[in-house]
């Protein structure tokens, strides 16, 4: 364990009859900037509020820094919370608000000043101090309750789905911002969201939540190509599904006789012959069988039913009997043929998933 | 309370939680227990006290005119003595005062002789009087230690005629209180369905400056015009119907019906904010589309907008009656004080003039009862909770 | 009117004009003009007679302008020292009203149990009850245990009792109008709780302290049936104004009210204004 990890052990959180967090393991490490994806009531926000002190958890301990944390209220912990909503004081002005956690330390007005223009050129509001926050756009506002939970230097920066109510080209923008901030600043970052584009932009290392329970941690890379249960293949990212038992295993693979066919991917847990299992495959790492590019493992003969142009790529749907398969192909090469009728696609194991058949993300 | 906790502190919360409890223990139910058990109270043996502390006042008259008079007849043909205005008596704080005993007997004592056989029957009555008053003291203390006791009596006295005024009371605090509404709830609807934002101003100003002009101001008012010499009146004269100078002028003030149009005037604006406030959340769209399917205005108000104005009827009405029922302003001014027949005023001389407190409360306590009564009757029959009467 | 409703009665189509609602709409209009002058009239006579040199206070015996009942006011010792106590009683009155009132609120909107509606009832109990009832409760409970007679002190009590319940309603409503979260990103800053409470939630109620100072204020200058039973010997402004009232007339009564109107339309008038920038704050916000 490094500095300021921050550690969960066996975490839990019940309201009454609810259990919102089973008991969790988690670390955060040093400098690290840790997402938890999720979707709405997975019980991601309560981790947040149990990390900060503003909810005391059920059973279990945090620790920050090899420091326990039971105890102590919210103003005590080494932490920052960033809201969901902001919570920019809107009767003070914007260096106020950027000052007020060193008010509250009893920082003399000179240096909280100073300091306050420091952060301020940081999140490159320089001067903007004099304003209301409500005189800011979103964007401004947004950093300046970076700055203002950066004042306080905490080890820990926690932050609450923080861009969730601005427009989808100023998300896109702040989230190089932020992963610029805290790649400077060196704070590690607890980053709540539901959005998995977010999660895998900025994140060192993601925790995927469903139901109160953590489905795994790992970096994007690996949530992504390494999805540990069906919730998170699902949740992240598209996929094409199949489903069937296992006909055999062999060096970490699986063959899974589907609708379709049998099917090998790579083998996610135990599995063993004639286990209920699922296969996923992403649509763009299927490929159509036109010319020497076609992969030799998995072969489906499909009919193409709908070409949809996303821009930089293509989406083909296509139907193999009754399953529906999806190929997304870049918007070059074979992409800008325009394709119908019967075509042949296929897929490597390596880039397929099995495992165990579970709980699907809803979408 | 955790969350408050958390947020203020202990040393805060524990403020906030000592000044509310102040205020709930110290300023509202602990005074209202007081009352409430001061209403149970009763003097077991206040008549008899009394009747006992005026034989020992009128024993004490006599001693002194019986020594008056053995000293006149000691002294041989001096002038009397002035009669003292106040008794020696040591029950003097006692309501009957022993000076209207002492003044007659007093002149009386004027035409004495100075008769030795007199004098030794007065010296003999005296002897008996102080024996008698000697125990009737005794008696009076033995009365006054066997004290009092939790019993119905303030409510079971309570007099025909008080009975009489309290059920009048309560009748026309409910007549103020229909009369209101009925007036109000049009003025309420018209100011609360205006297009024009100006007009919705004016109005609100124009009901906002009575609203907000004292109370006593406004049953002044009224007095200007139901006096003797009022506007009434002088209208009246004007009109011929009577002739003022001949002193046929109506004595409209000093009359339950002057109390009563006074009060309607006083307290009809409690009616139409709450019911304003209540209208002018109602969608406007509500009522042309009712108006659309055919409905007639009558049945718009009564399906549409009275039952959505329901809660701020309901605050109307509690409002006006229970400022109606208590109040003492109106009555008092009205009346002049020549005229109490409000269950106020009967409160009143309880307290201040009969010296009863333990009445006195009991009657409080019958007003609040009726008021809460009244309360709990408007949220059962408009079927809103306290959180909407109270808003 | 006509002419007001007919616009915009053309621009929307649902609201077809009939003759039947012309006729509402008349009828309406003369009866709020029957309701206003009911309203005004008896007012304006008693203005009216402020300035009548008739020794009796009278609107139609005209005897000549006079300013006379003005001048006589501040000679009236009674009516300057029942000013004073009235001043004195508000004073005590917002004192405690808004550390009460506010407290309660706190305490209603930040609890989330159940319970609360209970404590709700007690603490708003005070405005649904008689005002003569507050004054004789508070009278005896004082007597009783303290031993303090009714006088200027029982007065401010009494008056506080229920005065405080308005002040909550005014503090609750704004209170739910506030972001909880602010309190707690304050927290969350290092604050203490007492600096959360001065540089959050105190600046948020600022103006509701005001309003509802404001408010104590007149009511408690304005109070008649409760202090005319808990102020015992002592007097203030408005009882004294009743017992001149019952014994007596005099067109000073008409003067004083005539500075309680001008200054009751002064205050309406900052309301109405008051008013009207915040339904265009609403409007354009």
């Amino acid at each position: 364990m490094r500095g300021n990890d921050v550690v969960l052990s066996d975490v839990s959180m019940r309201f009454g009859d609810f259990t919102a967090v089973h008991p969790t393991d988690l670390t955060v490490r040093e400098g690290e900037f840790f997402s938890i994806l999720g979707p709405s009531g997975c019980g991601k926000t309560t981790i947040l509020r149990m990390i900060s002190g503003f909810l005391d958890p059920s059973s279990g301990g945090i620790a920050i820094g090899g420091v326990p944390m039971a105890g102590l209220g919210p103003n005590r912990r080494p932490t920052a919370l960033i809201f969901q909503n902001l919570a920019l004081f809107p009767l003070m002005t914007v260096w106020e608000n950027v000052a007020f956690g060193l008010e509250a330390r009893g920082v003399p007005i000179v240096e909280r000043k100073r300091r306050a223009s420091e952060l301020l050129s940081l999140v490159a509001l320089d001067d903007q101090g004099h304003k209301k926050p409500t005189e800011l756009s979103g964007g401004q506002r947004q950093r300046v309750a970076v700055a203002r939970a950066l004042a306080v230097e905490p080890a820990v920066l926690l932050l609450d789905e923080p861009l969730s109510a601005l427009d989808l080209k100023l998300r896109q923008h702040m989230r190089a911002e932020l992963k610029d901030i805290q790649r400077r600043t060196g704070v590690t970052f607890i980053y709540i969201t539901h959005d998995q584009g977010e999660a895998l932009t900025m994140s060192d290392r993601i925790a995927v939540m469903n139901q109160g329970r953590v489905q795994q941690v790992g970096t994007g890379d690996e949530i992504y190509d390494r999805p540990a249960t069906p919730f998170v293949a699902t949740f992240v990212g598209e996929q094409n599904v199949f489903q069937g038992r296992v006909t055999a295993t062999n060096d970490g693979q699986a063959v899974v006789d589907t609708a379709v066919g049998p099917l090998r991917g790579t083998s996610q847990g135990t599995l063993s012959i004639g286990d209920e299992a699922l296969l996923f495959v992403r649509p763009e790492r299927v490929s159509l069988m036109n010319g020497a590019t076609a992969s030799p493992d998995n072969r489906i003969d499909a009919e193409v039913e709908r070409r949809d142009l996303e821009g930089s790529f293509v989406n083909l749907h296509l139907r193999a009997g009754n399953h529906p398969i999806s190929v997304h192909l870049t918007n070059a090469g074979s992409g800008r043929d325009v394709v119908s009728g019967g075509q042949r696609v296929s897929f490597q194991a390596d880039d397929a998933v099995v495992m165990r058949a579970g709980e699907f993300a809803r979408e | 309370m955790s969350d408050l906790i958390r947020i203020y502190g202990k040393s805060l919360t524990t403020i906030f939680l000592g000044l509310t409890a102040l205020w709930i223990v110290a300023l509202i139910v602990v005074p209202q227990l007081r009352m409430i058990e001061r209403a149970f109270v009763v003097d077991r043996y206040s008549d008899e006290a009394a009747r006992v502390g005026v034989e020992i006042n009128r024993s004490y008259t006599r001693v002194f005119t019986i020594d008056q008079e053995l000293d006149r007849a000691a002294a041989g043909p001096t002038a009397p003595t002035a009669p003292s205005p106040f008794s020696p008596s040591p029950s003097s704080a006692k309501p009957s005062t022993p000076s209207a005993f002492a003044t007659p007997s007093a002149s009386s004592g004027g035409a004495v002789s100075t008769d030795p056989d007199r004098t030794a029957t007065l010296k003999a009555e005296k002897a008996e009087l102080q024996a008698r008053i000697a125990e009737l003291e005794v008696r009076e203390k033995e009365v006054k230690a066997g004290g009092t006791g939790y019993a119905l009596g303030n409510f079971t006295s309570m007099s025909a005629i008080h009975a009489k005024i309290f059920l009048s009371t309560l009748m026309y605090a409910l007549c103020v209180t229909i009369l209101a509404f009925l007036a109000c709830y049009p003025v309420a609807y018209a100011v609360a369905t205006s297009r024009s934002s100006e007009r919705v101003a004016l109005l609100m100003l124009g009901l906002v400056i009575p609203y907000a002009i004292n109370e006593l101001l406004r049953i002044f008012s009224w007095i200007m015009i139901l006096e003797k010499h009022g506007v009434l009146n002088r209208l009246l004269d004007s009109l011929g119907l009577i002739d003022l100078a001949a002193g046929e002028g109506m004595r409209f003030v000093a009359s339950n019906g002057a109390v009563f149009a006074v009060m309607v005037y006083a307290y009809i604006l409690f009616m139409v904010f709450p019911i304003y406030n209540t209208i002018e959340t109602l969608d406007r769209n509500q009522i042309e589309a009712a108006r659309d399917l055919g409905a007639s205005t009558w049945r718009i108000h009564w399906r549409v907008v009275l039952p959505h104005a329901k809660p701020g009827i309901a605050v109307g009405a509690v409002m006006t009656f229970m400022l109606s029922a208590g109040s003492i302003a109106a009555p008092e001014i009205v009346g002049r004080g020549l005229h109490p027949d409000w269950f106020s005023q009967v409160i009143y001389q309880r307290f201040f003039e009969s010296n009863n407190w333990n009445q006195g409360s009991a009657y409080a306590l019958v007003l609040l009862v009726a008021c809460v009564v009244f309360v709990l009757g408007v949220m059962g029959l408009f079927k809103v909770g306290i959180r909407d009467i109270a808003k | 009117m006509t002419a007001e409703t007919a616009t915009p009665a053309a621009a929307v189509p649902a609201a077809r004009p009939s003759s039947g609602r012309d006729w509402s709409d008349a009828i309406l209009n003369v009866y709020l003009a029957v309701f206003f002058a009911y309203l005004f009239l008896p007012l304006l006579l008693m203005v009216a007679a402020a300035f009548n040199a008739s020794p009796t206070p009278s609107a139609t015996d005209w005897q000549g302008f006079t300013l006379e009942w003005f001048r006589q006011l501040p000679r009236d010792q009674r009516f300057v020292q029942g000013l004073g106590h009235s001043l004195l009683i508000a004073t005590g009155v917002i004192v405690l009203a808004i550390p009460l009132g506010l407290s309660g609120a706190l305490i209603l909107t930040r609890l989330r149990s159940r319970s609360t509606t209970t404590l709700y009832t007690i603490l708003v109990s005070p405005i649904l009850t008689p005002g003569i009832v507050l004054g004789v409760t508070t009278m005896i409970f004082w007597r009783d245990t303290f031993g303090v007679e009714a006088g200027l002190f029982t007065a401010t009590v009494a008056q506080a009792t229920f005065i405080a319940s308005y002040c909550m309603l005014m503090f609750m409503a704004r209170l739910q109008r506030q972001d909880r979260v602010l309190e707690e990103a304050a927290l969350d800053l290092g604050a203490s709780p007492v600096l959360v409470f001065r540089r959050i939630t105190l600046p948020f109620l600022m103006p509701t302290i005001l309003t509802a100072a404001f408010i104590s204020f007149l009511q408690s200058i304005e109070n008649y049936n409760t202090t005319f039973f808990a102020i015992g010997s002592s007097w203030t402004l408005v009882t004294e104004i009743g017992s001149r009232m019952r014994f007596g007339l005099s067109p000073m009564v008409n003067a004083i009210g005539v500075l309680f109107v001008v200054l009751t339309v002064i205050a309406a008038l900052i309301w109405a204004a008051a008013r009207r920038r915040e339904l265009a704050r609403l409007a354009a916000g």
